[in-house]
């Protein structure tokens, strides 16, 4: 069993009567690539900035690495790498010097083979010496990935690291990531996106309004024993007579415009289409989609 | 003619010799004739109005008749008034009608009081020496002149009284109080503002003489520099 | 690890060009000042006078060194808690504003030694500034005009200060000149620290500065009560050094003031930045 390497206990974050986060708990293994999924202002940065002790809980605790944030802050830091919202630099400096001012900010000796090190990891080389003030968004983005790097930490926290990066960027982050994961360290990242946590998370958290709604293991939450099946029927009225008799009548969620939503495992579909087929109920298209995803796009679409 | 002009002179002269002023005012010219040159050691202080300054060491040199140089490190107060005039206007014994006036006490000492005054338009308007008689040495004098006002001197005198050179001396004269031009000013306000908004004052230096050296030969560029 | 945070700050002043505007402008207007006494100097000194010699000869040189000092400790020493806010202000909210604040926020240092750091290369760069204004001051002054005896031209009188008693003078008033900057550095700093905004703190602490200063000059009986209270009163206490002789109890009342006044600002600044959130 995995070791926890960080442990939220119902963290609240309050700005007056508003809770940016509202008593979220949740525990991320070492090792793995947690997501934080979430739409715009669902309050992911500001649990991840908990995290960092950028800003204080209003009221929940935090462990990270089995210590407590209260009291370990400086030890735990010196095993975390973060990026949060925007990689911001000091402009008037080159990205060398930016990385050479954070590299003394450490007790360990960081040296300049070190900071050449993650320039090149992050595909800076041949840039460092410029100032970042010339740099585009992306450039700016890897320099903050090579931040991050720098102190060879344990735990990297990246808060929605793809913005601005090209696709094959969003490639490279991606492998990045999954070598960081290879090498044993822990990642977490969120996004507003779906497929990006999806596709390279081993856990993930959905968030919503400062909550966390689903949390798990992303192949048993967007797994196939949870889907939504949309049908766009012909004739609604002979579909709504039909159904309460049927063996569908406890999966159907709603009949909206003249399209039916039910829940069902994905390999249930076959005989949805076989009653459709037996009952006589003309419809235009089926389709389907994970229940998670269907709700998250709910969400998002708000 | 001429030589009988000048026995006709010492005629005149030889009675006052001894008793009258102007005779008395000669007996301390000659005494201190016998200097030529001197230099000496100085210790100036100075009581100026409007003016806050500490005293200053520094050095004198004299050399007869009139070459008077004070030289110092540091910033000095005089007054225009050259503090040997009053030596320099009993020299010229010609120059002046010498009256005798009631005796005073300076510093304890009885002294003769004797006024002098030009027999020709000069600028000097007025002269008062303060003498004593039985040293003859003048312990205080009082010259006025047209463009430098007045300058009352007090003398001290000590191991050179022999050559009439004070040892100390206290010039007091007139000094408009000095304003400064408010665009130029510095506010310190250490102190309530001085009720003292007299414009006009008595300024005051005192010169303190050490190490007298006399007669000896004083380079001329030391006056000029 | 307070001197490497110290030596980071120091290496980022030195990097923003804002930095040397306080170095250029004092070059400048000491330039100026020394070049316009050196020309015309004689003229100026012989206008300020001319009614005190119609009386007494003033021997000695009055235009040297010490008083060209003098004058120019006098003429920037306005301009130079501005020059010091202009860097000292945007210490922090500057981070804030740019997002550079969780660079350092999210590393192995606290807070606190984040601030103190800032604080330290403040100080340091105001002792720099001070540095160079009396060096340049000072010996330029003694290179152009000569050493000598300081006339101070106070209000209601003249003070001339002897060669031997003006360095100890001038060193004691760079020192209570440094002890005022501090302050100013160490009030912008805490301005600083609430707000994100990078030029809020420094147009702030400069108009602070500014009304004090001319509240502290108008001669309104009202606003004599309040003088007292104002930190920049305490700020031109290094004047008072060239007074003779020193009010000592004043001075040490004013430094004691001045630190007072550092202590209290640095005490929010500390309180503040060590309990803020980081939303940047
Ligand atoms: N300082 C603040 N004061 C008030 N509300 C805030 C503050 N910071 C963040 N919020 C609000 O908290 C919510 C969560 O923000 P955030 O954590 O940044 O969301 P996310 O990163 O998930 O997009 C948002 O609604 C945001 O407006
Ligand atoms: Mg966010």
């Amino acid at each position: 069993m995995a070791q926890p390497i960080v442990k939220i206990d119902n963290v609240y974050k309050q700005y007056g009567t508003f809770k940016a986060v509202d008593g979220i708990s949740l525990t991320i293994d070492e090792g793995d690539i947690y997501g934080f999924l979430g739409p715009n202002g669902a309050g992911k940065s500001t649990t991840l900035r908990m995290l960092l002790s950028l800003i204080k809980p209003t009221a929940g605790s935090i462990e990270i690495m089995g210590k407590s944030l209260n009291n370990s802050r400086n030890k735990i830091l010196a095993e975390t790498g973060s990026i949060i919202e925007k990689p911001d630099f000091y402009l008037y400096l080159t990205a060398k010097q930016n990385l050479w001012l954070l590299s003394k900010m450490y007790s360990q000796n960081i040296g300049t083979k070190r900071i050449q090190e993650v320039i090149q990891l992050v595909g800076l080389s041949g840039r460092e010496n410029d100032k970042v003030k010339t740099y585009s968004h992306g450039m700016k983005q890897r320099l903050g990935l090579a931040q991050a790097l720098l102190h060879n930490p344990k735990l990297i926290i990246l808060d929605e690291p793809t913005t601005g990066l090209d696709p094959q960027g969003i490639i490279e982050l991606r492998e990045l990531i999954l070598k960081l994961k290879n090498e044993g360290k822990t990642v977490v990242l969120s996004s507003h996106i779906l497929s990006e946590i999806q596709l390279i998370a081993d856990s993930m958290v959905i968030i919503n309004n400062g909550k966390a709604v689903a949390q798990g293991k992303v192949n048993s939450l967007l797994g196939d024993d949870d889907v939504v099946v949309y049908v766009e029927l012909a004739d609604t009225e002979k579909f709504n007579t039909e159904i309460g008799q049927s063996a569908f009548a406890n999966s159907l969620n709603a009949v909206e415009n003249n399209v039916a939503a039910l829940k069902l495992a994905k390999q249930e579909i076959p005989h949805l289409v076989a009653w459709l087929n037996e009952k006589g109920i003309a419809f235009y298209a089926l389709d389907y989609k994970k229940r998670l995803e269907d709700y998250f796009l709910k969400i998002t679409h708000k | 003619m001429r030589n009988l002009l000048i026995v006709c002179f010492m005629i005149l002269l030889l009675p006052a010799i001894g008793q009258s002023p102007s005779g008395l005012l000669q007996e301390v010219n000659v005494k201190f004739s016998t200097v030529k040159t001197y230099s000496a050691g100085l210790n100036l202080e100075f009581d100026i109005p409007g003016v806050k300054v500490d005293p200053i060491k520094g050095d004198v040199f004299y050399k007869a008749p009139k070459k008077f140089r004070i030289k110092t490190k540091g910033i000095i107060f005089l007054p225009k008034q050259n503090p040997y005039e009053a030596i320099l206007l009993l020299s010229d014994s010609n120059s002046y009608v010498a009256v005798k006036m009631a005796d005073e006490t300076v510093s304890n000492v009885k002294t003769t009081v004797i006024n002098v005054l030009p027999k020709k338009q000069a600028d000097f308007i007025v002269g008062k020496f303060w003498i004593d008689p039985v040293n003859k040495l003048v312990l205080k004098s009082e010259i006025t002149t047209q463009a430098n006002g007045t300058l009352v001197t007090n003398y001290a005198y000590g191991a050179m009284a022999k050559n009439a050179l004070p040892d100390k001396m206290e010039l007091t004269f007139d000094v408009a109080k000095f304003k400064v031009p408010k665009a130029v000013a510095v506010d310190i306000n250490s102190k309530t503002k001085a009720g003292d908004t007299k414009s006009k004052g008595t300024g005051n230096v005192k010169f303190t003489f050490t190490n007298y050296v006399v007669n000896k030969n004083i380079d001329d560029k030391v006056f000029t520099e | 690890m307070l001197v490497k945070l110290t030596l980071n700050e120091l290496y980022k002043i030195l990097a923003k060009p804002r930095s040397y505007i306080g170095f250029l402008a004092i070059t400048t207007i000491i330039m100026l000042i020394e070049f316009a006494l050196y020309v015309d100097g004689k003229n100026y000194i012989g206008f300020i006078f001319q009614a005190l010699e119609q009386t007494v000869i003033i021997q000695g040189e009055i235009l040297n060194g010490s008083l060209v000092c003098f004058i120019i400790l006098q003429t920037l020493i306005i301009q130079m808690p501005l020059l010091v806010a202009l860097v000292t202000g945007d210490l922090i909210s500057g981070e804030m504003a740019s997002g550079t604040i969780r660079l350092l926020a999210t590393r192995p240092v606290s807070r606190g030694q984040i601030l103190w750091s800032k604080i330290l290369a403040g100080g340091i760069y105001v002792f720099a500034l001070l540095f160079w204004l009396g060096l340049l001051a000072l010996g330029g002054g003694l290179l152009f005009f000569g050493t000598g005896d300081l006339t101070v031209l106070k209000t209601d009188e003249l003070v001339i200060l002897r060669e031997s008693d003006v360095i100890w003078r001038f060193i004691s008033a760079f020192g209570v000149a440094f002890i005022s900057l501090l302050l100013v550095a160490s009030f912008s700093l805490m301005l600083s620290c609430f707000t994100d905004n990078s030029i809020g703190p420094i147009i702030m602490a400069m108009s602070v500065i500014v009304l004090f200063t001319i509240i502290g000059t108008m001669e309104v009986p009202l606003f004599d009560k309040i003088k007292p209270f104002l930190f920049t009163t305490h700020m031109v206490i290094w004047r008072n050094l060239f007074d003779n002789p020193v009010p000592k109890e004043m001075v040490v009342k004013s430094i004691a003031v001045l630190l007072g006044h550092i202590g209290l600002f640095l005490s929010i600044a500390h309180y503040k930045f060590t309990k803020t959130d980081i939303q940047n």
